[in-house]
C-alpha cells in the first residue's frame, strides 16, 4: 500500500487532494463517511478510485430519478401544471434512459419511470413547498462548497461540498429535503438510522451557513423500490446548535486522522465494519490474501474516482 | 375513484412505446405511459398492499371494502 502510485483521473475537473499528496482537503459526506466507516474503504475507494460494478446500477438510478424528481420542481417553481411538469420532466428521462437496461430487478428503467410517476401522485398535494432563494430562483439540486476554519495547509483550510436536493418550507419552517432510494421497508428504524447521520448534520451545517437559512434539519423522502411497486415515506431529523458543533469538533479530528494515514501512507482495515449495512462492497476483496486482491477487484470493480469537488 | 372505474392496463401499447425510439413518440404517446403507471398505482392502492395499519384500518371500516385515495392521503 505504501508504494501504490497515487495517480487519479478527475477528467476537467480540479482534484480534492493537495497537489502530489494523498492529503485530501475537500471533503463531502461520501469521502468522510468512507473514512468514518473503514480507512481501508477509504483507501480503495478515494485513492485508488475503485467502484463495485453492482454500485454502479444504483448509482446510476438514483441519478436518474434525483434529476427527473428535479426537472419536475424546477418545472412547478416556474409555475407549470401538474401534468405540464410530470409531461415536462418524463420526456427528458425517458429519452436519457433509452438504451439503458441495467441487469437488476429491482433497478430499471421501468422502475425508474414508474416510481417518478408514483412519487408525484403520492405528493401531488405536498404541502412541503420549494423555497425561492435571494436571486429568486428555486432552492433545487444546489451544489455548496464550505470553507471550514480548520487548515489543511498554512495557507489553505479544508473544505466541505455536497449537494442538496431541495430546501423547502413545510408549515413554516425550513428543511433540507434529500430523495433516498432503497429496497428495504421504510420502517421507523429506517428514518431512526439518520440521527446521529454524518451526510443529515453536514446539510443542516450547510444549510445555515451557505444559504443562511435558519433550516430545523433534513426532510427524507424514502422510496422503496421493489419489482411490482415503489412505496414512499417521509421523514424529519432535526439538529441542534450544540449537536452541528459537536460535529465540527469531531471533524477537525477527522482531518487530523485522515492527514496521518496520508502521510504514513497506509490506511488500516476496520474489521468491525465489515458486516454493516448487509455487509461491504470490498469484504469479498478483503477477505483475500493481500496477494490476489488486484485481481479479485479488476474482476468485480471498475475505476471511477470519486470527486467531491465534481458538480452533479 | 373505485377499482370498478379503472381500465385494464394495455401491457402490449405501453411495451410497443418503450420500443420505439424516444424522440419519435409525442406528447399524447408519453401522457399515456404516465396514464399508465399511474393505473398502475391506483391498483395497487386499492388492492390494500403497501398501506399503513392506519390505512388498512380504514379500508377494513369502509362499508364497500373500498378506500378513497384522498382519504387516507395518497
Amino acid at each position: 500500500m505504501s508504494d501504490f502510485n497515487f495517480q487519479p483521473d478527475y477528467g476537467q475537473h480540479p482534484s480534492p487532494f493537495l497537489e502530489g499528496s494523498c492529503v485530501q482537503y475537500a471533503w463531502d459526506s461520501t469521502s468522510l463517511g468512507y473514512l468514518k466507516e473503514c480507512p481501508r474503504k477509504y483507501y480503495l475507494t478515494m485513492l485508488e478510485g475503485w467502484r463495485s460494478k453492482a454500485d454502479s446500477v444504483h448509482f446510476t438510478f438514483g441519478i436518474h430519478f434525483h434529476r427527473g424528481l428535479e426537472l419536475y420542481d424546477k418545472a412547478k417553481a416556474a409555475g407549470a401544471t401538474e401534468d405540464e411538469a410530470q409531461e415536462a420532466a418524463f420526456k427528458i428521462i425517458f429519452e436519457e434512459t433509452a438504451g439503458w437496461n441495467p441487469d437488476h430487478p429491482q433497478k430499471t428503467r421501468d422502475t425508474l419511470l414508474r416510481s417518478l410517476v408514483w412519487y408525484w401522485e403520492t405528493y401531488r398535494d405536498d404541502q412541503a413547498k420549494t423555497i425561492l432563494l435571494a436571486d429568486g430562483s428555486p432552492a433545487v439540486e444546489l451544489s455548496f462548497r464550505l470553507e471550514t476554519e480548520i487548515p489543511c495547509t498554512p495557507d489553505r483550510n479544508y473544505i466541505l461540498s455536497g449537494h442538496m436536493d431541495r430546501i423547502v418550507d413545510f408549515g413554516g419552517l425550513r428543511y433540507i429535503m434529500d430523495r433516498k432510494t432503497t429496497g428495504g421497508s421504510l420502517s421507523s428504524y429506517y428514518f431512526n438510522q439518520y440521527n446521529p447521520d454524518n451526510q443529515i448534520t453536514l446539510y443542516t451545517l450547510a444549510g445555515r451557513a451557505v444559504y443562511d437559512i435558519p433550516v430545523q434539519g433534513v426532510m427524507i423522502d424514502a422510496a422503496q423500490i421493489m419489482v411490482g411497486f415503489t412505496t414512499f415515506a417521509r421523514g424529519i431529523t432535526m439538529r441542534s446548535n450544540g449537536q452541528l458543533e459537536e460535529w465540527l469538533t469531531d471533524l477537525d479530528t477527522w482531518f487530523t486522522t485522515a492527514a496521518y494515514y496520508a502521510e504514513r501512507r497506509h490506511w488500516p482495515m476496520n474489521e468491525k465494519s465489515c458486516n454493516n449495512y448487509g455487509g461491504c462492497v470490498f469484504k469479498g476483496i478483503c477477505n483475500q490474501d493481500p496477494a490476489v486482491r488486484e485481481s479479485f477487484l479488476k474482476t468485480d470493480f471498475e475505476k471511477k474516482y470519486w470527486n467531491p469537488l465534481e458538480p452533479r | 375513484m373505485s377499482s370498478e372505474d379503472l381500465p385494464e392496463p394495455n401491457p402490449v401499447l405501453i411495451s410497443d412505446l418503450f420500443a420505439r425510439d424516444p424522440l419519435s413518440l409525442t406528447v399524447t404517446d408519453r401522457r399515456r405511459i404516465i396514464e399508465h403507471y399511474r393505473e398502475n398505482r391506483a391498483l395497487w392502492v386499492q388492492s390494500g398492499k403497501g398501506l399503513t395499519t392506519k390505512q388498512a384500518a380504514a379500508k377494513k371500516q369502509s362499508p364497500t371494502g373500498k378506500i378513497d385515495l384522498a382519504d387516507i392521503g395518497l
